[in-house]
């Protein structure tokens, strides 16, 4: 079966900056907007092809309505910087929708944990948890280093139970999210986390001890998004041979269950 | 209508000269969504060697200023994996498909070309000559005539499909290596594979690539790539296929004009996936608006 990706060239709606690095792009892009999951991702040229900078930027999905994708991220290099110059009207290339999203388990609660940027591909996330199970829970842990890089809380909140944290204390709880996740108490959680590595690895570390499922959303430099370059290998937990060792970001994820990265 | 763009690489005859390149287009599926395999000249599949190899522990790709660095480590799942799963995947392509090789040693490469010389999906053979010989020290098959010669010889005598023997730019001489395959029998040559680069981040002083070297490939690589494509076409008689760099109908030109009968795209599938099909568009439309035939522009640079 062909997978339903598509090479389109959106029309940029809005680009609005949220704080000194971070922007929120609103995209006109029905091919794929229309079929977008949670967890997904679409890579982004930032030029002409064969233009600097090259390649693609891989970035999550992180909100749809309609026809239309939102993207919330944060300028870390040229790729993102090309991108936060650009404008309303604006085209912009897109391939996608790529990779393997979030699968929502069956629960009565569904913690959703976000560090930083990380935080963008769980709003959709929630959008679809509410729809398809309008009575199960959905509390919302962000964290980030400060106030100001607190992303999308309003929209959060409206999904919600909204916990922060905050590595300064400027917003919410002083200290690591993980913390967060550490009062919960419930028996049957069903745990989602994207972020920085450390922060991840302490989510399903918790996880694991409490006996909660956990998927984590990885992060990799790759060059195609569709499972041709090899680039964005992330190796298993546990011992496996020959090209089995590794698994890749943009194919076999950016969605897995914990354990399969971190035992 | 009516315009001609098939060409003859050894004993193989394609529908057109554009290819894609080993390494950049997966096992054609990945490219379904996005272009029509059949369409294209050929498609050269991801290497493979006899046993299954994991590749390079991450980072395995760096952007570097117009182009890419590279250590992905061959990973791949083995020649018997890739018989049971993806030969049948490249049949329901209906593509011409070049089975990219490569080894440790030359009885490697031998045991390779036999075991996919009975298959009928495969149209033919790209020897990867590239890899470090084990057996001699590390030393790579592709820097020294005489041992790019025995590899040659030993695909040649355990394959009755055309053999292409893709070159290393990372050589004094490339002219050289393909004389020497030239000789040895092979049906044509592919060049360039990737020079040799890194990239070092500077707040950590670390390489960029786990590996710490790589192999760079895009439009940086393009005039080197011109340039040994030319100098190898006007000394050998086997065609010349044209990789590097490729991402335009100008670029094709150009590689054609330097003296390749055909060339590969390669890094420019991770940007566009569909280029190839509109490159075989594009060659198409641009013979029949100059009213010239392929055979007319391979090789006519005028100096």
């Amino acid at each position: 079966m062909v997978a339903l990706q598509y090479v389109e060239t959106g029309c940029i709606q809005q680009n609005n900056q949220l704080n000194p690095d971070s922007f929120e792009m609103q995209i006109y892009a029905p091919q794929i907007a229309q079929r977008a999951e949670p967890g997904q991702f679409v890579m982004v040229s930032c030029s002409e092809v064969g233009r600097s900078p090259l390649l693609r930027r891989p970035l999550s999905i992180h909100d749809v309505h309609g026809d239309t994708l939102t993207l919330l991220y944060r300028v870390v290099g040229e790729g993102t910087a090309v991108m936060a110059a650009m404008g309303t009207g604006d085209p912009i290339s897109l391939l996608g929708p790529l990779g393997q999203g979030f699968t929502i388990a069956e629960t009565d609660h569904h913690c959703l944990v976000g560090g930083g940027i990380g935080i963008a591909p769980l709003l959709l996330l929630a959008r679809k948890i509410a729809w398809t199970q309008p009575k199960a829970g959905i509390t919302i842990l962000a964290g980030a280093r400060n106030r100001q890089e607190l992303l999308a809380l309003e929209k959060f909140a409206a999904m919600g139970t909204l916990h922060i944290s905050t590595d300064d204390g400027s917003e919410g709880q002083h200290g690591f999210v993980t913390q967060l996740l550490g009062n919960m108490h419930d028996t049957a959680l069903a745990v989602y986390t994207c972020g920085p590595t450390p922060m991840m690895q302490g989510v399903a570390k918790l996880c694991r001890e409490h006996g909660w499922g956990c998927q984590v959303s990885l992060e990799s430099h790759m060059a195609c998004g569709i499972g041709a370059c090899l680039g964005c290998a992330v190796a298993r937990s546990g011992i496996h041979a020959g090209a089995d060792k590794y698994v890749h970001v943009c194919k076999d994820g950016p969605v897995f269950n914990a354990e399969v990265i971190w035992a | 209508m009516g315009v001609d763009l098939a060409v003859q690489i050894g004993g193989l005859s394609l529908k057109n000269p554009i290819m894609t390149a080993s390494g950049t287009f997966g096992y054609g599926e990945e490219f379904s969504p996005f272009v029509n395999c059949a369409d294209l000249g050929a498609i050269v599949v991801k290497g493979i060697s006899l046993l299954p190899r994991p590749g390079n522990p991450p980072p395995r790709i760096v952007e570097t200023q117009g182009g890419m660095l590279n250590a992905i480590g061959l990973q791949n799942g083995g020649v018997e994996r890739f018989i049971q799963v993806k030969i049948p995947m490249l049949r329901e392509l209906k593509a011409a498909v070049i089975v990219n090789i490569l080894g440790d040693s030359i009885d490697d490469y031998a045991a390779l070309a036999r075991r996919l010389d009975p298959l009928p999906e495969v149209h033919g053979i790209e020897v990867n000559i590239s890899c470090p010989n084990v057996k001699k020290g590390g030393v790579a098959f592709g820097t020294v005539p005489e041992m790019a010669a025995r590899v040659t010889r030993a695909v040649k005598d355990n394959t009755s499909k055309p053999v292409i023997i893709k070159l290393s730019p990372n050589v004094n001489d490339i002219t050289a290596i393909a004389l020497a395959v030239e000789e040895a029998g092979a049906d044509a040559v592919s060049l360039i594979n990737t020079l040799i680069g890194m990239a070092i981040d500077v707040q950590s002083r670390r390489p960029k690539l786990a590996n710490i070297i790589g192999g760079l490939s895009g439009p940086a690589i393009k005039p080197v790539a011109l340039r040994m494509v030319y100098q190898v076409a006007q000394v050998v008689g086997i065609p010349v296929i044209g990789i590097g760099g490729i991402n335009s109908l100008n670029d094709v030109l150009e590689f054609l004009i330097a003296g390749a009968t055909a060339v590969q795209i390669g890094t420019a599938n991770f940007i566009n996936p569909g280029l190839s099909g509109e490159l075989v568009q594009g060659l198409e439309g641009y013979l029949r608006e100059n009213d010239c035939k392929l055979a007319d522009l391979v090789g006519s640079l005028q100096t």
